[in-house]
């Protein structure tokens, strides 16, 4: 097998792995903390319940999220020992904040796990904030040294390439910063709190109608709202980044081939390469100039202003752009549905197409992450730093890639699905607890009635 | 004020952190693959549970810390470490990404899905023992001078020859052992509630404190003719011999403090041990990141990325430092023994 096929196949595996447990990693405390807030306020029992089931999940989705992620950080050393070894003084520095935000979520993580019986149950909450904001935090600093890669700045070469001085903070906070670090926020809440609902929605869909599932439901929604409309600006803000900073990206996912003076908005179709034309799509005249620049007659550069081997393939990308922007769109939509159901019903809805809207939407949340990462990895070809460094550069030279990267693939089949399967046998239902306080409180109230 | 030297300091008490903590719960794992019959079985397995649970995510990661001061820092040695040395870092990458997973698995498993238990802890148990092994054998392949380099930073022997040889097998083999040996005197506190188990621990203990000091015996030759320069760095009457002394004094002594059941201090002599070890390493491979290609100086990174890592790294201590005592205070008990509430 080729080692530059092979190194970025093992590299986007194990992306595409990793990123997943990520934005649970990220999300997942925020949960704990908005369960457990809730059952010290207002001390229902189902509360406590979902919070010891989410508990139960963080501890091995994280533990994976941590193992992936170990694999990731010497895997750049790894796979990519050229790029690594020319970019490694910029983006090394965000790397390493995120490592030490990282070790105080893994820390604090113990203390929480393990903590519920030895801590009283408010300082046991607030052990949950530490493990929020570093989680929080290291995903942010993660993505700085990504938006280093789509828009290196802050370092001067020498005649021989090499790197001789870095202005750290520059490099840090290139110009894709705010973008992209705001778009991957909004959209870990987004695909973690739709993928909380739809574990509720489907049991509601298999017949459940308990207190626990609704609840699960209703704090799943509750923060989808928030981050889905949230969503739609971010997503805006982003392809205007775009406009700006990474032209070529921007040609490429809508795509654009020629350069345009109000350019319209291209949906769907197919990009025709030799043609130089996107085939049976639907344009929206001048839409891209208006949302890229405010402005109907602003030009847009198309594909064939970058010299040819310089330019993003547009049918590596466009597709997943389509349907990243359409899967905002119908979470964004699913919304104000569930809330004139919700208001009409006085409670969780129990519509069935609702709840398997519900359920799909828990799928194509992280579908939209994946997706976005491969619109910003895949857009930025033939680059591995953007205009600076092209990935068959970066590469490794090692013999034996090939048969890591198939060994890893086989690794990360047998992890996900023993993960699936044991959080299969995890998600019992509402747990005995929960019964056994629903039945207390039926015999209180019969109780009192006897009275 | 060198920031270089301070970093690579700063590597090293990185390496030191991972192999006194991750390296524990790596030992720990060897434990519960030997503990299948018998009749504390059972109760050896929910011990190593209890013991590491909570920590070894924490533990563990310090060997990113140590990827990323490295890359950050002195990126030219990390690439040539990936590249010449991908076979045994790929592999302990795959041990150290099947146990963690594994190990949480089967916590969880405990309860949900009891007849999975067994077979998540053998695949938790065997990579334990890889990824310390590959780790090791890495580091003796960089300390041995069998690594050179061409002008085009690639190795000039292949991938193999660098790492398969005397000098970083026996360092391979010596890092699970260590890892074994601190596994069982840290299980001996933690068992302090139940002494039998405290004294399976003990024995084992001593067999593996033992079986160490004889690995570092083997190891005097394998040193002088496969690894030059180390053997010089540590000829006599350097500080590096010294502390070569130090170590095998406290590895004597606290395999007779475990004889004597004084587990504290035992637990004291063997951690000052690895110390001093990895103190008399350190000196012996100073200047060199790769003997004797690359040095500190060669490799490190333009000095604004130093200064803001050597800033960082105050930052890690400041921020981490009281987060791991919290952990720490919670979850090892005291001498006396006692768990104590909040």
């Amino acid at each position: 097998m080729e080692n530059l096929f092979a190194a970025r196949a093992v590299f986007g595996m194990s992306l595409s792995f990793h990123i997943m447990f990520a934005a649970l990693g990220v999300v997942m405390p925020f949960f704990l903390l908005l369960s457990q807030g809730l059952y010290l306020k207002r001390k229902k029992p189902v509360y406590l319940a979902l919070n010891k089931k989410w508990t139960t999940a963080f501890a091995i989705t994280y533990a994976i999220g941590a193992v992936s992620g170990t694999v990731l950080t010497f895997g750049l050393g790894l796979f990519w020992p050229r790029f690594m070894d020319f970019a490694g003084p910029m983006i090394g520095v965000p790397l390493s904040i995120e490592v030490m935000f990282f070790l105080l979520e893994a820390i604090f993580l113990g203390i929480y796990l393990f903590g519920r019986d030895k801590l009283s149950p408010w300082l046991h909450w607030a052990s949950a904030i530490p493990l929020f904001v570093g989680g929080f935090a290291s995903m942010i600093v993660v993505i700085l040294a990504n938006s280093w890669m789509n828009t290196p700045v802050g370092f001067e070469v020498n005649e021989a390439g090499e790197v001789i001085d870095v202005a750290v903070f520059e490099a840090m906070f290139a110009p894709a910063w705010y973008a992209e670090t705001s778009h991957m926020t909004v959209a870990a809440f987004e695909a973690v709190a739709f993928a909380f609902a739809a574990v509720y929605a489907f049991g509601m869909l298999r017949g459940r109608r308990d207190e626990y599932h609704k609840k699960g439901l209703f704090l799943g929604m509750m923060v989808a709202t928030l981050a889905a409309p949230l969503m739609i600006f971010s997503g805006d803000h982003t392809a205007r980044q775009l406009a700006v900073n990474e032209p070529a990206k921007l040609a490429a996912i809508e795509p654009l081939f020629e350069t345009t003076e109000g350019a319209g908005l291209s949906i769907g179709g197919y990009p025709d390469i030799e043609a130089g034309e996107v085939l049976y799509d639907i344009e929206i005249p001048t839409l891209l100039s208006v949302l890229s620049f405010d402005d109907p007659n602003a030009t847009i550069l198309g594909l064939n202003e970058f010299p040819e081997d310089e330019r993003p393939d547009p049918r590596a990308v466009w597709w997943a752009y389509d349907a990243m922007t359409g899967i905002g769109f119908f979470l964004a939509t699913i919304i104000p549905v569930f809330w004139i159901f919700y208001w009409r019903y006085r409670g969780v809805p129990t519509n069935k197409f609702l709840l398997a809207a519900l359920t799909l939407s828990g799928f194509l949340g992280f579908l939209a992450i994946e997706l976005g990462w491969i619109v910003t990895e895949e857009g930025r070809q033939p680059w591995v730093a953007q205009g600076v460094m092209r990935v068959d550069e970066g590469f490794s030279l090692a013999p034996g890639i090939g048969i890591a990267f198939i060994g890893f693939a086989l690794l990360y089949v047998f992890l996900a699905s023993t993960l699936i399967w044991l959080l299969k046998r995890i998600s019992t239902g509402a747990p005995p607890e929960e019964e056994i306080e629903e039945a207390r409180e039926q015999e209180e109230s019969e109780d009192a009635y006897a009275l | 004020m060198p920031f270089d030297v301070i970093l690579a300091g700063a590597l090293g008490v990185s390496i030191l952190l991972f192999a006194l903590a991750g390296g524990a719960d790596f030992g720990a794992g060897f434990w519960s693959l030997l503990a299948r019959r018998g009749e504390r079985a059972t109760e050896q397995q929910q011990l190593i549970e209890r013991s590491i649970g909570p920590l070894w995510e924490a533990n563990e990661l310090w060997v990113v810390v140590s990827a990323v001061i490295l890359w950050s820092a002195f990126t030219p040695a990390f690439a040539a470490y990936g590249t010449a040395l991908f076979i045994p870092f790929v592999l302990a990458i795959a041990g150290i990404l099947l146990r963690g997973a594994f190990l949480a698995f089967r916590i969880e498993a405990q309860e949900a899905a009891p007849k999975a238990y067994r077979f998540f802890g053998e695949i938790f148990g065997s990579m334990s023992i890889v990824t310390p092994f590959f780790l090791g054998t890495a580091a003796g392949a960089i300390a041995s001078g069998r690594l050179r380099l061409n002008e085009n930073e690639l190795p000039v022997d292949g991938y193999f020859q660098p790492w398969l040889g005397p000098f970083p097998i026996i360092v391979g083999i010596l890092g699970v052992v260590t890892c074994v040996y601190l596994s069982a005197i840290y299980l001996t506190i933690d068992a302090a509630d139940n002494e039998p188990l405290q004294e399976d621990f003990r024995l084992r203990g001593i067999l593996s404190g033992v079986a160490l000091g004889v690995l570092g015996v083997i190891a005097i030759p394998i040193t002088r003719f496969d690894a030059p320069h180390m053997w010089e760095g540590l000829a006599p009457g350097k500080l590096a011999s010294v502390l070569m002394i130090v170590a095998a004094v406290f590895l004597v002594a606290s395999v007779g403090l475990l004889f004597l059941r004084r587990y504290w201090f035992a637990r004291a002599a063997a951690i000052l041990q690895v110390v001093a070890v990895f103190g008399a390493w350190a000196m012996a491979q100073y200047p060199y990141l790769l003997v004797p290609d690359i040095t500190i100086q060669d490799a490190a990174s333009p000095r604004s990325v130093l200064v803001a890592m050597s800033v960082l790294i105050v930052a890690y201590v400041v921020v981490l430092g009281p987060s791991l005592y919290l952990l720490f205070r919670l979850f090892k008990s005291s001498p006396s023994g006692k768990e104590e509430e909040y």
